[in-house]
C-alpha cells in the first residue's frame, strides 16, 4: 500500500514537473478563413485542453520582425505559463483590412478563435518609426471563454413583504459580473532600432532544436507545419520532441536578453491569464495575471477586476469586504483622470455588487465574526428567511449604477443588475425599463457576433 | 403691397404685373392676341463650386421637360444665370429639370415646378463638385485622406490611421461592427485649410486630412504638415501637426499625436450624435478619452448631447421611466 502511494506521488510529480504541451507552427491564416467560409475547419492540436492562437505581428513597414515577435511570445507562453496540456497555434497571414474584406484585427481574429475554440489569442503590430521600433501587443479572450470561465455570480436570499397577504416572501437573487474588456491592449513597447537584429536572432533561435543546452551546440531546424511537444525543462531550457521523433532543446529566456526581454512581459501576462483560466473553477484558484511596469492600463484593469471579484467571493465578513472597495475607488471616481475606464462600467458594476453584499452581511450577519460563507449557506439553504434589505439603501445603490450606465449604455451585466436592484427597491417601472434595455442589448450583441 | 400679398409671392407677383401691363398695352394698342398672351417664364439662379463656395463662370445651364429642351444659357462671371422660355398654354403645371455642367466639375441638377408659367421658387442655386471628387464620396462616414504632393504619402497616413484607431475602436463590444471608412482621395485638394470643412461635407466624411510635404534637402529629410479638418467645424481652424526632418519612407512622417487621434474620434462621434446613434456615440467618446484623457473638455458637449438621448437616462433619480 505504501509503495502504491509512492508510485501515485511520483506520477503526480511527473505531471506537475512536466506539463504536457504542444506547438503547431506554420498554420496559414488565409487558409483557415477559407475553411471557415466552407464550414470545413479542422481542429488544431485537439488533444490539448487549452490552446492559444498566436498570429504573426502585422509588419506594414517591412521590418521583417513579424514572425520573430510572434515566435518569441508564443514560445514564452508555452514554456512559462505552467499550464498542463497546452497547445500553441502559430498563424501566418495579415490581419489588416483589404479590398476583398473590411474585416480586420480583433474582428478577424475572432472568427478564427471561435472556429478553433481556442482559449486565448495574441496578435500585434510592429512599426518602424524613426530611430525606434514600436511594438503593440494585444490579447483577446473569446466571448465563449468569458461566459464560461470569467463570469462571477453572487446569489443571496432576500425577504420582502407580500403586501396582498401580509406574509413575507423569500426569493433568490443573483447579481452578475463578467470580466471586461476581453480585448486587451497589453503592451506599447518602444525600443531602439539597434535591437532589431537582436529580436530577429532571438526569433531565429526558437526555430532551432539543439542537441545540448547550449547555443554552441549542434542544431537542426524545426520543420514548419509540424506539431512539437515539450517533454522536459531544465534550467533555462525546454526539451521538445517533433511528431517525427526528433528531440532537442530550445531556450526559455536566454535567447532574449536586454530590450528583447521587455517583450516577454506581455507574453508573461498572457501566460498568467491562461494559468488563471485553467485554475479558475478549482478549489485553489490561481492568482490573477499581474500587470507590470511598461504594460498598458488595460492590464491593470484586468488584474484589479479579477482581484476584486475573487475577493468578494472568498471574503469572510464586512471588514474583509471593505478592503475590496479601496482597490476599486480609483476606477469609479466621477472626476477620474483617465476618462471612461477600460471595461466601461465594469468597475461601477463590481462596486455596486460589493455594496449590496455588504448590506446583506450587515442585515444578516449576527456579528462581525460570522463567516461570509456561513451566512451565504444559511441564506441559501435554511428555511429561515433571508435578510430584509432596505429598499431605500438598495435604491441608492441602483441609482449610482444607473448613472454609470450612461457611459456604458449597453453593458449587459449592468442592465441585468439594475433590473434586479430596482425590483428589490420596489421600483417596478425602472426594473421593467432595465429589463427592456437588457433585451435590446443582448439582441444587438448577438447580431454583432453573427455578423 | 396688398396685390402682391394676394398673389402669394413676389416672384409670381412680378410675373403677373408684367402680364397685366402687357394686357393693358394690348388693349390700348389694339394689337393682336400675341400681346395678350402671358410673358416668358423666367428661371434664375447661381452656380457655385461646392468645395469653396466660389461662383463658376461659363457653366452651361439647360432647362428641359420630358426630354425636350426649353432653354439654355451660360453663367456669368458672378455665377448667375437667367433662363427664359415660353410656358405654352396657361394653367398648365410643368415638371422641369434644370442642369448645370462644366468641364472641370461633375454636373448637378434640380427639379422645378412651373405652374401657369410661374416657377415654384425665386432662385435655383446649383453646386458643382470638382471632377472625380465625387468618386471619393463615402457611403459610410469616416475619414478621407486628401492630396499630398507625394502620392504614396496619403496611403501612408491611411495605414497609420488604420493601425492606431481600428484596434482601439474594436475593443468596445458595441463598436465591433462599427467600421469607419478610412480612404485616400488624391483628388481632394483644398487650396486652403479654411475650406477643409466644406470638402469634408462634399465627401460625406467626418474628417478630412490633407497637407503639404516640403522635401527640403531630399525625401529623407522632409518637413510634413498635416491638416485635420471636420465637416462639423469642431476644428476651426483645422488642427495642424508638423513632423520635421523625417524620412518620407518611414512611418514617422505619417504619425499623428494622441490628441489628434482622439479628436478625430470625437468628430466621428459628433456624426453619430447627428445620426441619433447615441449609444455608439457615447462608446466612441470613451475610446477617445482613453487615447487622450485631456480631450474630455472638448468632448463634453457631445457627450452631454448623446447621454441626453440615451434611454438609460430614464433610470436616473428624478426621471420618469
Amino acid at each position: 500500500m505504501i509503495s502504491n502511494m509512492i508510485c501515485a506521488v511520483i506520477v503526480a510529480l511527473f505531471f506537475i514537473a512536466v506539463p504536457t504541451a504542444a506547438l503547431a507552427a506554420g498554420a496559414s491564416f488565409v487558409y483557415e478563413l477559407e475553411a471557415i467560409e466552407k464550414g470545413k475547419v479542422e481542429p488544431r492540436i485537439p488533444a490539448a485542453d487549452y490552446r492559444v492562437a498566436v498570429f504573426a505581428y502585422e509588419d506594414p513597414d517591412g521590418t521583417g520582425l513579424g514572425t520573430s515577435l510572434a515566435a518569441l511570445v508564443a514560445n514564452h507562453v508555452l514554456v512559462a505559463s505552467e499550464v498542463r496540456s497546452l497547445g500553441v497555434i502559430h498563424y501566418r497571414g495579415s490581419l489588416a483590412p483589404s479590398q476583398e474584406s473590411k474585416l480586420s484585427y480583433f474582428n478577424k481574429v475572432e472568427k478564427v478563435i471561435e472556429a478553433q475554440k481556442v482559449s486565448l489569442a495574441i496578435w500585434g503590430i510592429v512599426r518602424s518609426v524613426g530611430p525606434n521600433l514600436v511594438i503593440d501587443t494585444y490579447l483577446q479572450v473569446p466571448q465563449r471563454v468569458t461566459s464560461d470561465l470569467l463570469t462571477w455570480e453572487f446569489t443571496f436570499r432576500h425577504t420582502k413583504t407580500a403586501s396582498y397577504m401580509g406574509d413575507t416572501v423569500t426569493e433568490k437573487v443573483t447579481l452578475v459580473a463578467h470580466l471586461r474588456p476581453n480585448r486587451i491592449h497589453v503592451q506599447h513597447l518602444i525600443i531602439s532600432q539597434e535591437y532589431s537584429q537582436l529580436l530577429m536572432q532571438a526569433g531565429q533561435r526558437l526555430s532551432e532544436l539543439r542537441k545540448e543546452r547550449s547555443f554552441a551546440s549542434e542544431s537542426i531546424s524545426l520543420p514548419i507545419d509540424q506539431d512539437y511537444r515539450m517533454i522536459s525543462r531544465e534550467d533555462d531550457w525546454a526539451e521538445f520532441e517533433t511528431s517525427s521523433g526528433q528531440k532537442g532543446w530550445i531556450p526559455i529566456t536566454a535567447h532574449c536578453p536586454n530590450q528583447c526581454r521587455l517583450l516577454l512581459d506581455s507574453a508573461a501576462f498572457a501566460g498568467e491569464m491562461l494559468r488563471y483560466l485553467s485554475h479558475h473553477k478549482s478549489s485553489q484558484p490561481a492568482l490573477p495575471p499581474k500587470s507590470r511596469d511598461g504594460l498598458m492600463e488595460d492590464t491593470i484593469a484586468i488584474e484589479d477586476q479579477i482581484k476584486a471579484l475573487d475577493y468578494i467571493a472568498i471574503s469572510k465578513g464586512r471588514k474583509e469586504l471593505a478592503k475590496m472597495f479601496v482597490g476599486l475607488e480609483g476606477w469609479v471616481r466621477p472626476d477620474r483622470e483617465g476618462g471612461t475606464p477600460p471595461g466601461g462600467a465594469a468597475f461601477a458594476n463590481i462596486f455596486a455588487i460589493g455594496k449590496v453584499l455588504n448590506e446583506v452581511l450587515e442585515k444578516y450577519g449576527k456579528s462581525e465574526g460570522v463567516g461570509w460563507l456561513e451566512s451565504l449557506l444559511d441564506g441559501l439553504f435554511s428555511r429561515n428567511a433571508g435578510p430584509r434589505l432596505s429598499p431605500n439603501t438598495i435604491s441608492n445603490i441602483a441609482f449610482d449604477l444607473a448613472q454609470a450606465s450612461l457611459y456604458d449604455p449597453q453593458n449587459v451585466d449592468v442592465l441585468h443588475n439594475l433590473a434586479v436592484l430596482f425590483r428589490l427597491a420596489e421600483d417596478r417601472e425602472r426594473s421593467r425599463l432595465a429589463e427592456d434595455l437588457l433585451r435590446q442589448a443582448i439582441a444587438t450583441l448577438q447580431d454583432t457576433q453573427q455578423s | 403691397m396688398a396685390i402682391c400679398n394676394y398673389l402669394l409671392n413676389p416672384g409670381r407677383c412680378r410675373q403677373r404685373i408684367v402680364a397685366i401691363v402687357a394686357y393693358a398695352l394690348g388693349l390700348m394698342l389694339g394689337e393682336g392676341s400675341h400681346l395678350i398672351a402671358f410673358a416668358d417664364t423666367i428661371v434664375t439662379g447661381i452656380v457655385t463650386d461646392e468645395t469653396t463656395g466660389a461662383a463658376i463662370q461659363g457653366a452651361t445651364v439647360v432647362l428641359t421637360t420630358g426630354g425636350k429642351q426649353l432653354a439654355q444659357t451660360a453663367t456669368q462671371s458672378d455665377g448667375k444665370y437667367i433662363l427664359r422660355f415660353e410656358p405654352g398654354a396657361s394653367h398648365r403645371i410643368l415638371s422641369c429639370e434644370i442642369r448645370a455642367e462644366h468641364g472641370e466639375f461633375d454636373p448637378d441638377s434640380a427639379m422645378i415646378q412651373v405652374d401657369s408659367g410661374n416657377p415654384d421658387k425665386l432662385s435655383y442655386p446649383l453646386s458643382l463638385i470638382p471632377k472625380d471628387l465625387g468618386r471619393c464620396k463615402q457611403s459610410v462616414r469616416g475619414i478621407s485622406v486628401g492630396h499630398f504632393e507625394q502620392a504614396q504619402f496619403a496611403e501612408a497616413i491611411t495605414t497609420t490611421l488604420n493601425y492606431s484607431l481600428r484596434p482601439e475602436i474594436q475593443k468596445v463590444p458595441s463598436l465591433m461592427t462599427f467600421e469607419p471608412d478610412i480612404a485616400a482621395c488624391p483628388n481632394a485638394r483644398p487650396q486652403s485649410p479654411m475650406v477643409y470643412s466644406r470638402y469634408a461635407k462634399v465627401l460625406n466624411a467626418d474628417i478630412l486630412l490633407g497637407g503639404k510635404v516640403d522635401l527640403q534637402t531630399g525625401p529623407k529629410h522632409a518637413a510634413v504638415k498635416i491638416f485635420v479638418g471636420d465637416q462639423y467645424e469642431l476644428f476651426k481652424p483645422p488642427r495642424m501637426i508638423e513632423n520635421k526632418n523625417v524620412n518620407l519612407q518611414d512611418a514617422e512622417a505619417s504619425q499623428l499625436n494622441s490628441r489628434t487621434n482622439a479628436s478625430i474620434l470625437i468628430a466621428i462621434a459628433r456624426g453619430l450624435e447627428l445620426d441619433k446613434r447615441y449609444q455608439q456615440c457615447v462608446d466612441l467618446l470613451g475610446v477617445a478619452e482613453r487615447i487622450d484623457p485631456a480631450v474630455g473638455r472638448e468632448s463634453k458637449p457631445i457627450r452631454m448631447a448623446c447621454e441626453a438621448g440615451l434611454p438609460n437616462r430614464a433610470l436616473l433619480r428624478g426621471r420618469t421611466p
